[in-house]
């Protein structure tokens, strides 16, 4: 009898660490352990075009859905690609996690020839040294046209997309930001007349709180006003200190309790719609778009989303936040676009599909189907972009100060949560910035 | 082991043909699953250890880092919250689940139809955990269904979901999506149950209580001992749920609501920018998996009782 039930027990501790061990597995499942560094290959960076090897097919690994509007566009070109060219596209729509799909196979051979992600995505891959360096594409003609791939995409945006070598690792087609989103029925002049301080931004919530709207929509979980408000305040750089600065001194600057102040008025002062600290983006999009909140500041994706949701004769435009103490007026821009594997094995079609779908015939899908912008000025926003596209024709950063690539850990654990802290009035101002430095402080401690 | 033992072990078994013959078919029996096991669970397993103790993108080879991994998680307030709440779980959702389990189930032994009932609360455990966190959100928003009812009648709205009470509304419905699955299981033990040991009890003039705690609970005690060892394994797989409900928009939950299996995904794979640190990652499951196996050794000997032959 006693042995029996050892047995037993031993088998249900048996079970028990097996189960748990699945979660264990997660990450050990993931890559491929011991197998040989990458190949030699790898390592022969050259700034020429990658030799043609008169390769018949390639394989091409999507951020997208199937039935995406983005994913449509591509379809139609890499259709029009096999028409033309007689090269295969073999099309798997992976979604947004292709990167952390493909990133097991890029050692022992890429099972993608060309893949596509934002350019903060790729910089995971960029960061293990496993993209090829598109000099050689940047300086190839587009398909039927006399511009190079380098001439279309505007100077501006060239720093970044290069990696630490200063070599371009990304053929971005599609350009996102962010702006403060209205309904140009109701605000008719505000796009040619933008608040050009913090005051007028006020004045123009009060004009909409006396319309009977709420003035801000936003998620429980919102980023982009502490965010934004604090590169306006600090400046790109300035931002970027908060997280660089391991003695945490950065965030005694006046400047940043100052900010973090203006997010806590808005907040106290009722300017944000009542119930937004329960509620998610999908929401408060929603909200916007029914008229209940005037303003909503989030990405370039707000038209194409919210549009379903619209009250009749609603009509998308946004502005940028006015400059504050920086006097920064940039405009924030994030990319998404193509990069081939060191390893991949076809990459000579995969950079000839690029060089297609790059012309102008094809690219402008991307505005007009798939509601985006593009990265040539050539081709014409749509129409709820076109204040965006404008900002973005002047000086532009990283998006976001680029925190959430350089200081993914510090983002995730430190500045997120609180930034929802202060939005959503668990903490006020002075809190946010004590609770800021010390976070930064433990942050780099634990860090080193 | 002396030689002489082994060869009169051996005799023994060789003497039986059908000993003989069973032990033939054992082995090839025994393998397929034995080496799928190895292959697919063990060795990722062992490797886990193993990558725990180095600096790991899950890409380049592994990097011998000695204790740094465990030594940070001691200072990692995300890995704190990540295993406190796992403790939350185990301990908070799961007191409240047992006591809520049973309850369910002694009123639903006396009650007509209650196998429609039992399958009613069953449901949310077959469901799926993406569609009950949907669920769950449009109950809970501002203009959900639950502030719309209480409206009906001139109260509220309540901030269900506001960010101090996320995680308390995420322990509600874990409560929820697995109470029907528990009521099952202690049913299915507590009907082992002969009722002429009821009908004795109350022909001696017990009441409910005394029935209940002098036949029920020592009759199920180790059905109620498994149940609670498959809470502690399945407390630490809770993820999808919580990542569906406190997520968006490919962005990971605050850390605050994190749970051990988040934090693995939030160090390795998961959120907008993964971090891909495996290394870490690998250090906090170990350290998880260490703290489950000595719950349930501890479990296991708190229940233990020398089971009751029916």
């Amino acid at each position: 009898m006693r042995s029996s039930k050892n047995v037993y027990r031993a088998g249900v501790i048996a079970a028990a660490v097996a189960v748990s061990a699945a979660s264990l597995t997660a990450c050990g499942s993931s890559s491929k352990p011991g197998s040989p560094s990458a190949p030699a290959a790898a390592g022969t960076s050259s700034a020429t075009a990658i030799a043609d090897k008169g390769s018949k097919e390639f394989t091409y690994w999507s951020m997208w859905q199937q039935n995406e509007p983005q994913a449509k566009v591509i379809k139609k070109a890499a259709d029009d690609f096999t028409a033309a060219t007689g090269i295969k596209v073999n099309i798997q729509w992976q979604g947004r996690d292709v990167i952390t799909k493909l990133t097991p196979t890029l050692k022992t051979g890429s099972s993608a020839d060309l893949v596509d992600q934002s350019v903060n995505a790729l910089g995971a891959l960029v960061a293990k040294d496993a993209t090829a360096d598109l000099s050689g594409l940047y300086a190839t003609k587009v398909t039927g046209e006399d511009k190079t791939i380098g001439d279309v995409i505007p100077a501006s945006y060239k720093t970044f997309l290069n990696d630490k070598n200063g070599k371009p690792f990304i053929a971005p087609y599609e350009v996102s930001s962010e702006g403060l989103w209205f309904d140009a029925s109701k605000f008719p002049d505000l796009a040619a007349n933008p608040p050009k301080t913090w005051d007028d931004l006020i004045a123009l919530f009060d004009k909409a709180k006396a319309q009977g709207m709420a003035p801000v929509a936003l998620p429980g979980d919102d980023k982009y006003w502490v965010l934004l408000t604090l590169q306006r305040t600090l400046g790109t750089d300035g931002l970027k200190k908060l997280a660089s600065d391991k003695t945490g001194a950065a965030w005694d600057d006046p400047k940043v309790l100052a900010a973090a102040q203006k997010v806590q008025d808005l907040r106290t002062k009722g300017y944000f719609i009542q119930g937004y600290e329960s509620s998610k983006s999908i929401d408060e999009e929603g909200n916007f778009a029914k008229g209940k909140a005037a303003f909503y500041l989030s990405g370039t994706w707000v038209p194409s989303e919210a549009a379903p949701n619209t009250t009749p004769g609603f009509k998308f435009d946004s502005i940028q936040l006015p400059a504050l103490d920086s006097g920064n007026t940039d405009t924030g821009i994030n990319f998404f676009g193509f990069a081939v594997p060191k390893t991949a094995s076809h990459a000579d079609a995969a950079e000839k599909f690029i060089a297609f779908f790059m012309k102008k015939e094809e690219l402008t899908g991307i505005s007009t189907d798939a509601v985006n912008l593009t990265p040539r000025a050539d081709i014409d926003p749509p129409a709820q972009l076109a204040s965006i596209s404008k900002a973005l024709s002047g000086t532009v950063y990283a998006d976001q100060g680029h925190l959430s690539v350089d200081y993914a850990d510090w983002t995730n654990k430190m500045l997120n949560p609180e930034m929802i802290r202060l939005v959503t009035g668990q903490d006020d101002a002075k809190k946010f910035v004590a609770n800021g430095k010390q976070g930064t402080v433990d942050y780099w401690k634990s860090a080193s | 082991m002396t030689s002489a033992t082994l060869g009169a072990r051996r005799g023994r078994v060789q003497g039986s043909p059908l000993a003989r013959r069973r032990r033939r078919v054992f082995g090839p029996f025994l393998a397929p699953a034995l080496i799928l096991y190895t292959v697919l669970f063990m060795v990722p397993t062992v490797y886990s250890f193993y990558a725990s103790f180095t600096s790991w993108d899950g890409f380049s080879d592994p990097r011998w880092k000695g204790t740094f991994n465990y030594q940070h998680l001691t200072r990692d307030p995300a890995f704190k919250d990540a295993f406190f709440n796992t403790l939350k779980l185990l301990f908070g959702c799961g007191i409240f689940l047992f006591v809520l389990s049973f309850a369910f189930m002694l009123l639903l032994r006396e009650m007509k139809g209650r196998r429609f009932i039992q399958g009613f609360i069953f449901l949310p455990h077959i469901v799926s955990g993406v569609a009950l966190a949907a669920f769950w959100g449009f109950l809970l928003s501002h203009d959900g269904m639950a502030n719309k009812a209480l409206n009906s009648v001139g109260v509220g709205p309540v901030d269900w979901l506001k960010p101090e009470w996320q995680f308390k509304a995420i322990l509600v419905a874990i409560v929820w999506i697995n109470v029907g699955y528990y009521v099952t299981i202690l049913m299915a033990g507590v009907d082992r149950i002969p009722p002429y040991y009821y009908e004795e009890a109350k022909l001696a003039g017990t009441n409910a209580w005394q029935r209940f705690r002098h036949i029920t609970l020592p009759m199920s005690w180790d059905v109620i001992g498994t149940a609670a060892v498959l809470w502690t394994i399945g407390t630490v797989k809770i993820f999808e749920f919580i990542l569906a409900f406190s997520g968006s928009q490919g962005n990971l939950p605050t850390t605050n609501q994190w749970t051990s299996a988040l934090y693995v995904y939030g160090e390795t794979i998961g959120g907008t920018s993964p971090i891909y640190d495996f290394g870490r990652a690998c250090a906090g499951a170990v350290v998880t998996l260490f703290a489950v196996v000595l719950v349930v050794v501890v479990l296991r000997r708190a229940t233990s009782r020398d089971r009751l032959e029916l």
